[in-house]
């Protein structure tokens, strides 16, 4: 039995990747994160503001076992998985003239339209059910 | 509060607000992060605070509230009689 067939897959590296993971997924927090740099155009200044919602989730695991019986072997192993997203969508836009400052809204018309079937179907299904009820 | 930016003769502080949900006993999490605002300083000095509003999530829940309540008053209304 040598060292190398009872060594068990690198766990300190798993480790680090994990916490540089998790460390960029506290890291998105940050304010900086939903400002864009400021543009400007003559005597006008805008600054993009937008909304991130980022998830994750993953894991890793590793071990070893050895067999004492007639067919006697030893074996390692180690596998990890996981999977994310990052949705971002802009929310706003701060101008600021020589005038002063204001903020613009940027609406998104399908996610409102979306919104707007979604209640209209509820209500009308609503409405259905309880007129063939009768 | 975020970076100050020099923006003509006043600065602006934009500020965010987040909310960071780690699972406890699995790696990984979620962050929600949002523009709350930017604090204006103008030349004179004065301070103005900007609030941010998501004019979409404004909408989208007014929508589906509206929703609940028409559905809630179909089912009064309508349910109720028979």
């Amino acid at each position: 039995m040598t060292d190398k067939e009872t060594e068990l897959p690198d766990i300190d590296h798993a480790n680090t990747i994990v916490q540089e993971t998790m460390s960029n997924l506290i890291d998105s927090a940050d304010v900086a994160k939903v400002y864009g740099r400021p543009i400007k155009q003559g005597d006008i200044t805008v600054v993009p503001a937008s909304e991130n919602l980022t998830f994750l989730g993953f894991g890793v695991g590793a071990g070893g076992g050895e067999s004492t019986g007639e067919n006697s072997g030893v074996g390692t192993g180690g596998g990890g998985g996981g999977g994310g997203r990052t949705l971002s969508r802009p929310v706003a836009i701060i101008v600021v003239t020589p005038e002063g400052a204001y903020v613009e809204p940027v609406m998104d018309p399908t996610k409102i339209a979306m919104a707007a079937i979604t209640a209209a179907g509820f209500m009308f299904g609503m409405m259905l059910r309880m007129v063939r009820k009768r | 509060m975020g970076q100050v930016m020099k923006v003509g003769d006043g600065e602006i502080t934009p500020y965010s607000r987040s909310t960071t949900v780690l699972f406890p006993g699995i790696a990984g999490g979620l962050v929600w992060n949002r523009p709350g605002g930017v604090i204006v300083k103008q030349s004179d000095g004065s301070e103005i605070d900007l609030r941010i509003r998501d004019a979409t999530r404004i909408a989208q829940l007014t929508l589906l509230a509206i929703g609940l309540i028409g559905g809630l008053a179909a089912w009064l209304f309508l349910g109720r009689k028979s």
